[in-house]
C-alpha cells in the first residue's frame, strides 16, 4: 500500500499540517521503522562518540561491545529498559574518559541523548507499520529544540571564547 | 490508649490504598506512565550526582537539555492528564465490494486529548488491522480514509479499528484498544475473466423467441473468419471465396441458447497443510524474525519492481487457496462469461442441504450466482444422488470439484449418461498442497495423482472435457475441452 492511500480529512478545527483539499495533496509522513532506524542511527553515534574517547582498557573493550549491542537493540525495542542503559552508558563512558571538560563531543552528545530519550518515548508508541504524519511529530521537535538550542549556545560560546 | 485490632487495621490501609487508586484515577483518567517518563529523571539524577561527585561539568551539562526536555513535556502533558482516551470507529463504503477496493472512513474521536494517536486500518490486502496510521491530536476528531480490497470470499473482517494515543514524548500513554469491535461484510467472490467453455454449434435445450448472443448455428450472420479444420461446408461463405480465392466461413449467432447448470461438489475439502505455529521463547522469535526479513523482502521488491512483486503475491495467495476457494472461482468466472454471451446459467450444491440457484440470464443472475457463493460454508457435507439433483433435460453440467472420490466420478459418467453435455472443472489446489507435503504424504499423493488422471482420461474419452482449474491457462485448455466435445459420442 502506497502512503498516497491515506489522507486526512480536515476537521473544521483541525490542526496544522493538514492540507485542505483532502484526497487530492496527501500530508508528508513517515514510516514508523524509519523512526526506529534514526534512533538506531542516534544512539549508534552517541556510543561511538563515547567510545572512541574512552581509554583502551581490557574492562572497557567489554562494556564496549555491551553498549553498541544495547544501542542497536534500543532500535528494536525503544519501550524497554535498553534506551535507558544506553544512556547510562553513554554518562558512565563519560565519567572514564580523560579528554577536556569542553569538547566537540560534548556538544554532539548535548544534542544527541535528549534525541535518543525523545525518539525511544516517541517510537514506543508508534508501531513499526505506522505511517506517521510529520505534523504529529510537530510539538516533540518544538521541544527538543527548545531544550537544546540554548544548552549547544551556552557551551558553543563558553568553548570559542572561554 | 485505644488498641486497635489487626482486621480493622488491614481494613484501614486498603481503604486508605483504595482513595488513593480513586484519586490516581480522577487525575489521571485511563492515562498511564510509561517507561520514558522514569527513564529522564534517573539518567539526570545519575548524571548530576557523578558530576558533582568528581567535579565535572561537562556532566551536568549534559543532564540540562534532558532535564529541560523532560519538564517541557511535563508541562504538556497536564492539561491531556484525565482526559478521555481517542476512541476510533470506521464506516465501510459496502457498494463498491467486489472486484473494486473499497473505501473505508475511520473516525477517531477525543484526538484533543493527545500529542497523536495510532489508529489500524485495513489496507489492500493485507487484512483488517494490516496498516496503522499515526494522526496528530489538537483537534476533537480526526477523519482517515483508507482503501480495502480482499481476494476472500464469504464473511470477511473488514475493519478493527485498534488504537493508542500517546502524551508528549510518550511519556504517558492512554487507551490502548488491542481489540476493537470489528467489522464485517458479506464480500461477493472476485470474476476473473476467462472465455466461455466452447458449446458445439448445435445443442439441445431451451429454445428462445429472441436470438442469443452465443456464436452458433442460426440464421443471424456476425461475420466471416477464415475457415478453419473442423468447419462444417455448409458455412462457407462462397461469394467471398470467388471474391478472394481463399475459404471464408460464415459465423453467425445461435438460433437457442444454452442453458447452462454449474453444480458444486462440496463432499470434499482440500487445503494446502496450514503451517505449524511457533511453540516456545526460541521458535516464535526465530518466526518473528522470518517474518521481518520477508517483510523487508517484501519493501524492497515492490519499490524495485512492483508488477514483478504484484505477481509474487498473487502466486503466494495461489499457494495458500483451497479446492473451495478454486470452486467458488471457477464458478463466478464460467458463470459470468456464459452470461455474457446470453446463455442461461444456473447453480446448485450437489450435497446436503442443497442450495438452488435457478437458470436465468443478465447481470443480476449474476449477483444471485455470486451472492449464492458468498454464503457457501467451508465444511463437507454428504453428496445427494444425481437424480435429486433436479436437473432438466439438455441442461449443460460444469461439475466443479477436486475429483478425489469415486462418488464425484460416477457422478460425472451418470450424468453423461443421462444425455447431459459435461465439463468437469478440475479444483484440487495441486500446486499449493505439493508444496507443503510431508514425506510421510507424498506416496499417498502419488498413488491418488495416478489414480485420479487414469480416471479422467477416461472421461476425457468419453466426450467429456476436463479443465483444471489449478494449473491456469484456462484459454489454451478450453481448446481441448472444445475437441474432446467435438468428438463427444451421443
Amino acid at each position: 500500500m502506497t502512503l498516497s492511500s491515506f489522507h486526512v480529512d480536515p476537521t473544521p478545527d483541525a490542526g496544522a499540517g493538514i492540507p485542505a483539499d483532502g484526497r487530492s495533496a496527501a500530508p508528508r509522513s513517515v514510516r514508523g521503522w524509519a523512526l526506529r532506524v534514526s534512533l538506531g542511527a542516534a544512539t549508534l553515534a552517541a556510543s561511538v562518540i563515547v567510545i572512541l574517547s574512552a581509554p583502551p582498557i581490557g574492562a572497557i573493550a567489554l562494556m564496549e561491545v555491551l553498549l553498541v549491542m544495547a544501542a542497536l537493540g534500543t532500535a528494536l525495542a525503544p519501550g524497554s529498559v535498553l534506551p535507558l542503559a544506553v544512556m547510562i552508558g553513554v554518562v558512565a563512558f563519560r565519567v572514564a574518559s580523560s579528554g577536556p571538560v569542553l569538547d566537540a563531543a560534548l556538544i554532539a552528545l548535548v544534542a544527541l541523548l535528549p534525541l535518543i530519550h525523545q525518539m525511544a518515548g516517541v517510537c514506543a508508541a508508534i508501531p513499526a507499520r505506522s505511517t506517521c504524519y510529520v505534523s504529529a511529530l510537530r510539538p516533540a521537535m518544538i521541544r527538543y529544540a527548545i531544550a537544546v538550542v540554548p544548552v549547544e549556545l551556552v557551551v558553543g560560546i563558553v568553548l570559542v571564547f572561554g | 490508649m485505644t488498641q486497635v485490632d489487626a482486621p480493622s487495621q488491614r481494613r484501614s490501609i486498603r481503604r486508605q490504598l483504595r482513595q488513593v487508586l480513586t484519586r490516581r484515577r480522577q487525575r489521571f483518567g485511563s492515562w498511564r506512565r510509561t517507561a520514558a517518563w522514569y527513564r529522564a529523571p534517573g539518567v539526570i539524577c545519575l548524571a548530576v550526582g557523578l558530576g558533582l561527585a568528581t567535579g565535572r561539568a561537562d556532566l551536568v551539562i549534559l543532564a540540562a537539555p534532558l532535564s529541560l526536555g523532560w519538564v517541557a513535556a511535563l508541562m504538556a502533558t497536564r492539561p491531556m492528564l484525565g482526559s478521555r482516551a481517542p476512541s476510533a470507529t470506521s464506516r465501510v463504503d459496502v457498494e463498491t465490494f467486489g472486484s473494486n477496493s473499497a473505501d473505508v472512513i475511520t473516525e477517531v474521536i477525543g484526538t484533543d486529548g493527545v500529542e497523536f494517536v495510532s489508529v489500524a486500518q485495513p489496507g489492500i490486502g493485507s487484512g483488517p488491522i494490516g496498516e496503522m496510521v499515526t494522526l496528530p491530536g489538537g483537534a476533537p476528531s480526526r477523519t482517515a480514509r483508507s482503501q480495502f480490497r480482499t481476494t476472500q470470499w464469504g464473511w470477511t473482517p473488514v475493519t478493527r479499528p485498534d488504537s493508542l494515543g500517546a502524551g508528549p514524548d510518550g511519556l504517558y500513554v492512554t487507551g490502548q484498544v488491542r481489540y476493537a469491535p470489528a467489522r464485517g461484510e458479506l464480500i461477493l467472490p472476485a470474476v476473473s475473466a476467462v472465455p466461455a467453455i466452447g458449446l458445439p454449434s448445435i445443442i439441445g435445450g431451451w429454445a428462445g423467441a429472441h436470438v442469443s448472443r452465443r456464436p452458433g448455428q442460426g440464421s443471424d450472420l456476425v461475420d466471416l473468419r477464415e475457415f478453419a479444420p473442423g468447419d462444417r461446408l455448409r458455412q462457407v461463405h462462397w461469394r467471398a471465396y470467388a471474391r478472394h480465392q481463399r475459404l471464408y466461413t460464415r459465423r453467425t449467432l445461435s438460433d437457442a441458447e444454452a442453458e447452462l447448470m454449474i453444480c458444486l461438489d462440496l463432499s470434499t475439502l482440500y487445503r494446502p497443510r496450514l503451517r505449524t505455529p511457533a511453540v516456545g521463547a526460541w521458535a516464535v522469535a526465530i518466526a518473528s524474525a522470518q517474518r521481518l526479513v520477508v517483510q523487508v523482502t517484501d519493501e524492497v521488491s515492490a519499490w524495485r519492481d512492483p508488477k514483478d512483486h504484484a505477481a509474487t503475491l498473487e502466486t503466494r495467495r495461489h499457494m495458500d487457496k483451497s479446492s473451495l476457494d478454486h470452486t467458488v472461482a471457477a464458478v463466478a468466472a464460467f458463470a459470468s462469461a456464459h452470461l455474457q454471451q446470453g446463455d442461461r446459467v444456473g447453480m446448485l450444491t450437489a450435497t446436503i442441504p442443497q442450495h438452488v440457484v435457478r437458470p436465468g440470464t443478465g447481470d443480476r443472475q449474476l449477483q444471485r450466482i455470486r451472492h449464492r457463493l458468498a454464503l457457501t460454508e467451508d465444511r463437507r457435507s454428504r453428496m445427494l444422488p444425481v437424480p435429486l439433483w433436479r436437473l432438466t433435460p439438455g441442461q449443460i453440467v460444469v461439475w466443479c470439484s477436486p475429483m478425489t472420490t469415486e462418488q464425484s466420478f460416477r457422478a460425472v459418467a451418470e450424468c453423461a449418461a443421462r444425455g447431459h453435455l459435461v465439463v468437469v472443472v478440475d479444483t484440487l489446489p495441486v500446486a499449493g498442497m505439493l508444496a507443503r507435503l510431508t514425506a510421510a504424504e507424498a506416496d499417498h499423493w502419488r498413488v491418488l495423482a495416478v489414480e485420479r488422471e487414469r480416471e479422467l482420461t477416461r472421461l476425457r474419452g468419453r466426450g467429456i472435457g476436463v479443465i483444471h482449474w489449478d494449473e491456469g491457462g484456462i484459454e489454451g485448455q478450453l481448446v481441448d475441452v472444445r475437441r474432446v466435445l467435438r468428438g463427444r459420442r451421443h
